[in-house]
């Protein structure tokens, strides 16, 4: 069977052996911190001893949960612990920190993947393997890109800001490039993010500062030719398409023109996108992105042309529309080529369909969020023109905001409708955090292992007294 | 009569514990646009075997399940053990609005008479009575101070951060808040979050009217700051471009130190909180002077020595200006002393200092600071052939306080082990 789902969660007999083994470890430490044999711990745990010296399988979080009370924590401390330490028997990241080259491939998949925990978990990878500030300059970058794939801009722009004052080095040069560009150009089209007309959709100051720290960086943004010529990465056709599209949709915001003339260059990018796509695996990528840019530019332009007239709004909303199906076909067409790849596969058949034609795992989860993405702005879209009402949400629409709602978690913020968020759709993202999370004990943001971005200063400056 | 109630609490468990599994399974396969098959395969189980009877998944299973869900592996289980209802509700029946603020100054009294499990129940019955956002920060505010006391450091950021997510929580209060929670994030190694957090206090504190909260937050902050910046320093290889780091990360303990010294001025009939962090800003001053200027190295071991050497008359605070000092003599001595044996003495010496600290407060930053020098000193007497010595109740517990206390230590969890604890298994 060959899924195309990520088989490194879990599944791997190296990943199961190093749970027993982590398992095994904390039991030893257990019996050394209360000075007992292996049989008294597991006497005042009630676990049977026999079974951990033989165990085969991967421990219950029930026996865990037995041990924790040994070790003096909380059940989640004592799984996160014995997860951290398998993996950390499994893997090692050092290597990939003093390998510039590793590196630099590893933020460049994760960037065009769009995949902020692996971003994040790339960003303590180069802070703790720092050899110069530049190094932490790019830890910075890392951890920005990673705000922007999760949509929090007001982190990014913190993030951004502080690399900016650490100091590019040159030898991440290339990659600090291509990471301040997807900051840039993805907090463009985010929803709240910063439009750059003056008085054009109420932008934001934590968003204007990171378009302004991606600026200001000294590393340039945009296409850029003789570069594109030099990357021989992977992903150099995906980058280079999602340049293009970036590009493009920039000039759309910031040329003075008619409607009219918007509309025709996004159909005409539409138009490319579509002869491109399905040519290369790495196609899909750069469909993915182009195609999700191009929706949420058209969205950004019914916004922007409110005025314009109904045939000009029209094409602007096919435009969006064939965006949106396109991304939908998508994903049903790799769904599609999994299941018949798994019945070949059942059949032993073989492998089905060339590998050119096969999507990544990875591929997959972009083209999910991509589509989340869209929808996120479609959601603010509808909600601004009054569209989106509690009582005609489908199904559907429900899975769509819970999908909305967990990859990015300040979602309701963004959308900027959060204190009338009983009268929306909207109303359901905040159900969903406090039915999932926000009721536990934990209190890590919902989403990612950030514990705490920084903070966005809504608040009023006003001085107040004792709470006493 | 008691076996049957029993055994009907623990299928009610079960039958809980099932239905948050399936509903975290489902969010997955919402998350990842997944048929049943397909997150099966991810998780390695058969479709029809995803939810085990007892409800209680297997380790591998919860960390696939938090990985689908790009969530923390603790938040899956936090979400999975949860109990049915919230039991801080049923405790406070007895108070009203109105006991706040006794609660609250009861509270710090506990903390400073070193009572933290009673400063913590007061702590949460003022929470709970509190009638606007600002009490229910402040009240989370002391709730976290006395859990990092007792060195439970996840449960302070855990406060901290549900004191961060309140609307309507007055400026210059949330600023403390922010500013607690860069210090605590620092000392758990989460650097980039705490660097991020502590730039904004201070960017924002300048914009408000000084008082003792909001000077106290920068004061925090600027430590914060300067400390992510200081231990970003490598402690060995080429030193000169990080110049301008250790500059800048001194004028953040210089801003510090000026701003504390005014507090203790402003406070004057309560100065010991103040007074003793003014007392730990002078050791980690004296490290980033021999990173600008290398030829005050000799005379700042000196002065080092001298502090972890002193001994105190019962001073409050000695003992953290003590463990300061020996975190600037460790790396002072790994970037500057060549000689071998004199660099070993000097590491022992720090490393002596930190665990006694550690041991006696419960501080787990100190801890793994310790456990990093001793993880040297043992890597350096396995190579010589000499095996290292056994690991004993205290030491074990200073490993199980840093790994479960201190998330940044679990990245080098399996040498630990190694060195410590006697791992099963290895890297591959």
């Amino acid at each position: 069977m060959s899924l195309c789902v990520p088989a490194d969660l879990v599944a791997a007999p190296l990943m199961r052996r190093a749970f027993i083994d982590s398992a095994r470890s904390l039991f030893g430490l257990a019996a050394r911190m209360q000075g007992k044999s292996w049989f008294g711990i597991a006497r005042s745990a009630e676990i049977d001893a026999r079974a951990v010296m033989s165990m085969r399988t991967p421990p219950s979080i029930g026996m865990l949960a037995r041990l924790s009370g040994e070790l003096g924590f909380g059940t989640a401390t004592t799984v996160g612990i014995a997860a951290d330490l398998a993996e950390s028997m499994h893997h090692d990241d050092r290597a990939i920190a003093g390998n510039p080259a590793l590196l630099h491939a590893a933020i460049a998949r994760a960037d065009i993947a769009d995949d902020p925990s692996a971003l994040s978990h790339l960003a303590s990878t180069v802070w703790n393997g720092a050899r110069e500030p530049g190094d932490l300059a790019l830890a910075h970058l890392i951890a920005s890109r990673a705000s922007v794939a999760r949509g929090q801009l007001g982190a990014a722009a913190a993030f951004a800001l502080q690399a900016q004052s650490l100091g590019m080095a040159d030898r991440h040069r290339e990659i600090s490039r291509q990471l301040l560009e997807a900051i840039r150009f993805e907090s463009m089209t985010v929803p709240g993010g910063p439009v750059p007309r003056a008085g054009v959709d109420g932008t934001d100051a934590r968003c204007r500062s990171l378009h302004l720290a991606a600026c200001a960086s000294g590393v340039r943004t945009g296409p850029d030719r003789d570069a594109e010529a030099s990357v021989r990465s992977p992903w150099a056709e995906a980058l280079a398409e999602r340049r293009h599209a970036w590009a493009l949709v920039e000039s759309l915001f910031v040329v003075v023109g008619s409607p009219l003339a918007a509309v025709c260059r996004l159909e005409r990018l539409l138009d490319r996108i579509e002869a491109r796509c399905g040519q290369t695996p790495c196609a899909f990528d750069a469909a993915a992105w182009c195609y999700s840019i191009a929706a949420q530019a058209a969205m950004r332009l019914l916004r922007i042309h409110e005025g314009c007239s109904d045939a000009e709004l029209g094409r602007l909303s096919r435009a969006l529309v064939r965006a949106e199906l396109a991304l939908d076909a998508m994903i049903d067409s790799v769904r599609a080529d999994h299941s018949s790849e798994d019945l070949d596969s059942d059949r032993g058949v073989g492998a089905g369909a060339p590998p050119v034609e096969r999507a990544s795992a990875a591929t997959q989860a972009l083209l999910v969020r991509r589509r989340t993405r869209v929808a996120l702005a479609e959601w603010c879209l509808r909600v601004s023109q009054g569209e989106a009402d509690e009582c005609t949400i489908d199904e559907e629409d429900h899975a769509e905001l819970i999908r909305v709602a967990l990859h990015f978690p300040d979602a309701r913020e963004l959308t900027g409708i959060h204190r009338d968020s009983t009268k929306t759709g909207f109303g359901i993202l905040q159900q969903i955090r406090r039915r999932v999370l926000d009721g536990s004990q934990h209190g890590i943001a919902i989403c990612g292992r950030d514990p705490s971005p920084p903070p966005s200063w809504a608040v009023a400056a006003t001085r107040s007294e004792d709470p006493c | 009569m008691l076996t049957d109630e029993l055994g009907g609490l623990e299928q009610a468990r079960e039958i809980a514990a099932r239905e948050r599994l399936e509903e975290l399974q489902a969010l997955a396969r919402t998350y990842r646009h997944w048929s049943v098959k397909e997150l099966a395969h991810a998780l390695g189980r058969q479709p029809g075997r995803l939810v085990p009877d007892s409800g209680m998944p297997k380790i591998d299973l919860v960390v696939g399940l938090a990985k689908a869900l790009d969530w923390p592996v603790e938040a899956v289980v936090d979400h999975l053990m949860k109990p049915a209802s919230s039991s801080r509700g049923a405790v406070v029946q007895q108070d009203t609005a109105a006991d706040y603020a006794t609660l609250y100054n009861k509270s710090l009294e506990m903390r400073l008479a070193r009572d933290y499990a009673e400063a913590i129940r007061l702590a949460v019955r003022a929470g709970a009575v509190a009638d606007n956002p600002t009490r229910r920060a402040a009240a989370l505010i002391i709730e976290a101070q006395a859990h990092e006391s007792m060195g439970s450091f996840t449960e302070s950021v855990r406060c901290l951060g549900m004191a961060t997510r309140f609307d309507g929580v007055e400026a210059d209060w949330r600023l403390y808040v922010d500013a607690h929670l860069a210090n605590m994030l620092f000392m758990q190694g989460h650097v980039t979050q705490a660097l991020g957090v502590a730039t904004s206090v201070l960017d924002y504190g300048e914009k408000l009217q000084p008082t003792v909260r909001t000077s106290t937050a920068r004061m925090l902050a600027h430590w914060s700051r300067a400390n992510v910046l200081r231990s970003a320093i490598p402690s060995s290889g080429e030193i000169d471009a990080w110049r301008p780091l250790a500059e800048s990360a001194r004028s953040d303990l210089h801003a510090a130190r000026d701003l504390g010294n005014e507090l203790m001025q402003d406070v004057s009939d309560k100065p010991i909180y103040f007074r003793n962090f003014v007392g730990s800003i002078e050791p980690l001053l004296l490290e980033l002077d021999t990173i600008c200027d290398s030829a005050s190295t000799e005379q700042a071991m000196r002065t080092l020595i001298e502090m972890v050497r002193s001994t105190s008359d019962g001073e409050l605070g000695h003992g953290q200006r003590k463990a300061w000092a020996a975190v600037a003599i460790a790396s002072i001595a790994r970037r500057f002393v060549s000689d071998e044996m004199q660099r070993r003495g000097l590491l022992e010496l720090a490393s002596a200092a930190l665990r006694s600290h550690a041991v006696a407060t419960s501080n787990w930053y100190f801890a793994h600071r310790h456990l990093e020098i001793d993880a040297e000193r043992r890597r350096s007497l396995s190579g010589n052939g000499v095996a290292p010595r056994a690991l004993d109740a205290v030491e074990a517990k200073l490993v199980a306080g840093v790994l479960g206390q201190v998330p940044g230590s679990r990245g080098d969890a399996a040498e630990y082990m190694a060195l410590y604890a006697g791992r099963e298994g290895g890297r591959p």
